[in-house]
């Protein structure tokens, strides 16, 4: 049996928790990316104990200094998108606009740092059909420059809808989105990033 | 200049800032696992372990998971643990 | 008035037609394209020479024959299946632009999907007397029609996305997750047009990332909108819901 004590707390709890970020749909998206990723993980993960020498040489060709600036050009755009987000919350849109603006020019330094990085080692002579590691390197790392783009350009639309469109619940649910979108780009980074570079 | 209200919170500077400091830790453990000999397998579980810290972090601070319903904080912990052992299983084992 | 009522009667029953159409080409694609054409799991692999091409499709030609007839009749329905889509989201367009598009992605994926058919079953019509390197052409083109073509089934799924996403509560064709779950198809058929730039390992047509994501992100994009179909006419009252 329930005394009403009991009750009250569950219920008082469950009404806590039932906050779904963003809305239920983008988590089936979220989900869905990240089991497609946990594949290329998988995969990486495996080529590298068939083929250690060849992972171990290339790996030793990336420049780990520029794999660590593009890691905190996506954590620092992530702080500043959840920033955007809290404040976009408060109704502060002026704010809330410069700190999404803020992120896609986070966005768009990973993007110039990744053509830098790219030009360099196709000048060294290595491309996709070099070896495994370098097929991995530029595949999945190319898939996650392409998230990277799709996060920049809904940062760019959310610091214009900042500013025009008033705030209320379909603009948080916009802006929520967005944020998640971004964290989940920043994210598979992560991962990425320790498993092509660091390992 | 944004007005004080418009501050990011504390506790999202502070996760940011654990952030940096274990990718700079992450960084470290990644060099001397690729130059040590004997201890190499360690600083590789370190650092996928390290990676998938991180990841839980940016999962619910960033993306509110904290203070989420049950479901989608528990199967974001669920997939962070198993992808990270899984990972570790095959990178150390192999 | 029975006119009226008869009509919405009909549109329910014709949106259950295409919705169960979307069923039967995956079911047709079992058995013809998986457990007779040796589509998928792959029989082939790109990295083989022409003559083993050959032997292997010889060795296995009646059920690569069969097969292809249920690979023709499931790829055919893929037209009824998408208009059906575009049907639903015509009524919440008040000017309808997206369904357009997707009509056209529809009509564009359906004869993609049915050359990927005409391909494999040409591949077994006479491969003794084709030249080898023609055989082999021929699964490869197959396989390039399936996955290479992401723009057009990418595009089909955008284009039932944003009408989805970009419509006030209540006055939208299909629940908002559906539309995420389109978006989220897309993304995985995105890594099928790897199979251009390599002949062996993951992104080559017989591979885990270009074959297998693709097909299977792709069939249960199938039967999820069939599902939204079957969802949207399931109120014996009006001729299909809105979200």
């Amino acid at each position: 049996m329930q005394t009403p004590d009991t009750m009250s707390i569950a219920t008082a709890q469950a009404h806590h928790s039932a906050r779904v970020p963003g809305e239920a749909g983008i988590w089936i998206f979220i989900a869905g990316d990240l089991l497609a990723f946990t594949l290329f993980f998988v995969l990486i993960a495996l080529g590298n104990g068939d083929q250690p020498q060849v992972f171990a040489r290339g790996r030793a060709s990336l420049d780990i200094g520029l794999g660590v600036a593009n890691t905190l050009l996506l954590l620092t755009g992530s702080w500043l998108v959840a920033a955007g987000v809290e404040t976009s919350r408060k109704g502060a849109g002026r704010a809330a606009s410069r700190y999404f603006l803020a992120g896609a020019a986070c966005g768009l330094g990973f993007i110039a740092n990744k053509f830098i990085e790219w030009s360099h080692l196709i000048r060294l002579g290595a491309s996709p059909q070099t070896d495994d590691f370098y097929m991995f390197f530029f595949v999945f790392t190319g898939i996650h420059l392409f998230h990277v783009l799709l996060g920049t350009v809904y940062m760019l639309v959310l610091s214009r809808a900042c500013s025009k469109r008033p705030a209320g619940p379909e603009r948080d649910r916009f802006v929520e989105c967005g944020g998640l979108f971004w964290h989940l780009v920043d994210l598979l980074w992560i991962v990425l990033f320790a498993l092509l570079y660091l390992i | 200049m944004p007005k004080p209200s418009s501050l990011p919170s504390r506790s999202l500077t502070l996760v940011w800032l654990a952030l940096v400091v274990a990718t700079l830790a992450g960084w470290q453990l990644g060099e001397s696992a690729q130059h040590a000999h004997g201890p190499a397998r360690a600083a590789v579980a370190g650092v996928v372990a390290i990676a998938f810290l991180k990841v839980l972090a940016v999962g619910l601070q960033f993306m509110e998971l904290r203070e989420a319903v049950w479901f989608l904080r528990a199967g974001f912990c669920v997939w962070v643990f198993g992808a990270m052992t899984a990972l570790i299983a095959i990178l150390v084992l192999r | 008035m029975a006119g009226a009522q008869g009509r919405d009667d009909h549109f329910r029953k014709s949106l259950r037609f295409c919705g169960w159409t979307g069923v039967v080409a995956v079911v047709a694609f079992i058995i013809g394209g998986m457990l007779l054409g040796g589509m998928i799991p792959p029989l082939l692999a790109p990295d083989d020479p022409a003559e083993v091409f050959v032997a292997k499709i010889s060795e296995h030609l009646l059920a690569i024959r069969v097969g292809s007839v249920f690979c023709m009749i499931s790829f055919a329905l893929f037209g009824s299946f998408g208009a059906g889509i575009a049907a639903q989201t015509r009524r919440a367009e008040l000017n309808p632009c997206f369904s357009y598009v997707q009509l056209l992605f529809t009509a564009a994926g359906t004869v993609v999907a049915v050359l990927v058919a005409f391909c494999w079953a040409l591949m077994a019509f006479r491969p003794d007397e084709y030249d080898p390197t023609l055989v082999q052409f021929l699964a490869d083109f197959a396989y390039f029609l399936a996955v290479f073509s992401v723009p057009v089934f990418g595009g089909w799924c955008v284009v039932i996305a944003l009408p989805i996403l970009m419509a006030k509560d209540g006055e939208r064709p299909f629940p908002r997750w559906v539309g995420y779950a389109n978006l989220w198809a897309a993304v995985l058929f995105a890594p099928g047009q790897m199979v251009l730039f390599f002949k062996h390992g993951p992104f080559s047509w017989n591979g885990v990332v270009a074959l297998w994501l693709p097909f299977t992100a792709f069939f249960l994009w199938i039967l999820l909108m069939s599902w939204a179909m079957f969802d949207a006419t399931k109120d014996e009252n009006v001729p299909s819901r809105f979200y």
